[in-house]
């Protein structure tokens, strides 16, 4: 699928949860000026991929996007987005996080590439994510490739467990513990949540997210 | 309403409590007080039973209960409530919605209904007035980004809101400036009563002498050496742990 963005528009394009089990490749590329809010949240627990290729092609383009996976039993997910800055001053913003419980399996491959046309970049990263269980595991590859001096470019990666001493903390003011991990997870999720905009839709996705794990 | 007996516990291989023993009555105050490392952070810690610490042997009966049996949760809504010395930081979770969650567990325990979220606010309203916490207090993450007095101020809320029984303070005057220690321990002295009983664990005179202990216990390496009437605690000050055997 190969969507493009006009200059000036602004594109919201909100979660999907059933991508099937082939390949779901998408191609966006936003014109100067326009921008692309995604918010994407995938429940899993057989095998699927998705692939983003985002291109900002005209000056001042703007993509914000938004990934929460959460896998569980045998599932596994495979995610590739890569951003390419094509033109000056862009702004992308990638915030990924994944929540991966039983024996599910995430493999993230993150590209970002800032051509020497790309003057002024303004471009962040971010990978978080919980492993819900010994046996869940997560790979994370991100990659930068930039060709140019005067840009801005951030990235992070964190993966761990729910934090012990959190709770521990809760359970001691009362909450059980699988109300605590709850807690925990719920506000892990926000973040990405809270990004859509439509408030009937973000808390029908909500429930759906809080009993998927 | 407590009873320890012969208490050794020890955290990651190591002994820290080597025979505690301690008696608390209702509405009775027992200061403990100790040089750094004496277990004085460890007893608090398996009285709320912090899964890091292990029994090796001994009893902690409270009223009537094996507290070794007992989950962290099970002890909270039995009426133990221990105030941090650090308190977590967890971020991603208002303050609102946890000290909610946290009262309306309590509330299911005693088989009251759960408070919604206008009523919420009136009684949390209420006991931050108390302390003095501006409203923004409860839109923040838990803990997170807060001074030492706003952390010792946000336990002295949920204190309040709780009510418990036994309640531990494990320093909790460290950390507060002048202004904040007179609203904490006003606010903690109110909860004095005759049902009521507190463990203090600190360093320093000056929160004895607004919650007047019945008791002053001294711990050095892992057990009690020394009890006496409060005026120990003027002693201690004036003599130091070395000279108190």
């Amino acid at each position: 699928m190969k969507i493009r963005i006009n200059s000036g528009e602004n594109l919201q394009i909100f979660p999907s949860f059933q991508f099937g089990t082939n390949t779901n490749r998408r191609i966006i590329e936003i014109e100067s000026n326009a921008q692309l809010d995604l918010t994407q949240v995938n429940l899993v627990e057989d095998s699927q991929e998705y692939h983003y290729q985002i291109y900002l092609i005209g000056e001042f383009a703007i993509c914000n996007l938004y990934f929460l996976d959460l896998t569980r039993r045998d599932g596994k997910l495979k995610t590739i987005i890569e951003v390419f800055h094509q033109a000056p001053n862009c702004k992308s913003r990638q915030l990924h996080k994944g929540i991966y419980a039983d024996n599910s399996v995430g493999i993230l491959k993150s590209y970002t590439e800032i051509n020497n046309n790309s003057a002024g970049t303004d471009s962040l990263q971010l990978h978080r994510s919980i492993l819900l269980s010994n046996t869940a595991r997560v790979y994370i590859e991100p990659h930068l490739k930039i060709d140019i001096d005067i840009v801005k470019c951030k990235h992070g990666i964190s993966v761990g467990k729910l934090d012990d001493q959190m709770l521990f903390y809760l359970q001691s003011r009362g909450l059980s513990k699988s109300n605590a991990k709850r807690l925990l997870i719920d506000s892990f999720e926000e973040e990405i949540l809270n990004t859509i905009k439509n408030f009937t839709e973000q808390q029908s996705i909500k429930k759906k997210v809080s009993l998927w794990i | 309403m407590l009873y320890i007996n012969n208490l050794y516990v020890k955290i990651h291989g190591n002994l820290i409590l080597n025979g505690i023993n301690l008696k608390i009555k209702p509405g009775e105050i027992h200061a403990i007080m100790g040089p750094n490392g004496s277990g004085k952070s460890t007893l608090s810690n398996v009285l709320t039973g912090n899964p890091n610490y292990e029994i090796v042997s001994g009893d902690i009966i409270f009223e009537g209960r094996n507290l070794a049996l007992q989950n962290p949760e099970e002890r909270a809504l039995g009426g133990i409530f221990l105030a941090f010395q650090y308190p977590t930081e967890i971020p991603g979770v208002s303050n609102a919605y946890f000290l909610k969650a946290m009262l309306n567990a309590k509330r299911k325990f005693c088989g009251f209904p759960e408070l919604d979220a206008i009523d919420f606010f009136k009684i949390v309203k209420e006991k931050m007035s108390i302390l003095k916490i501006e409203e923004s207090f409860l839109q923040r993450n838990v803990n997170e980004g807060f001074s030492g007095g706003e952390k010792k101020k946000n336990e002295a809320l949920q204190l309040l809101l709780l009510e418990p029984k036994l309640i531990i303070l494990d320093e909790t005057d460290s950390g507060l400036d002048i202004d904040s220690f007179k609203i904490v321990s006003t606010a903690i002295d109110n909860l004095k009563n005759t049902f009521r009983s507190f463990i203090i664990v600190t360093h320093y005179q000056r929160l004895l002498n607004c919650i007047l202990p019945n008791f002053v216990h001294i711990l050095q390496n892992g057990y009690i050496v020394k009890t006496g009437p409060r005026d120990l605690a003027a002693e201690l000050e004036k003599t130091g742990y070395e000279n108190s055997n």
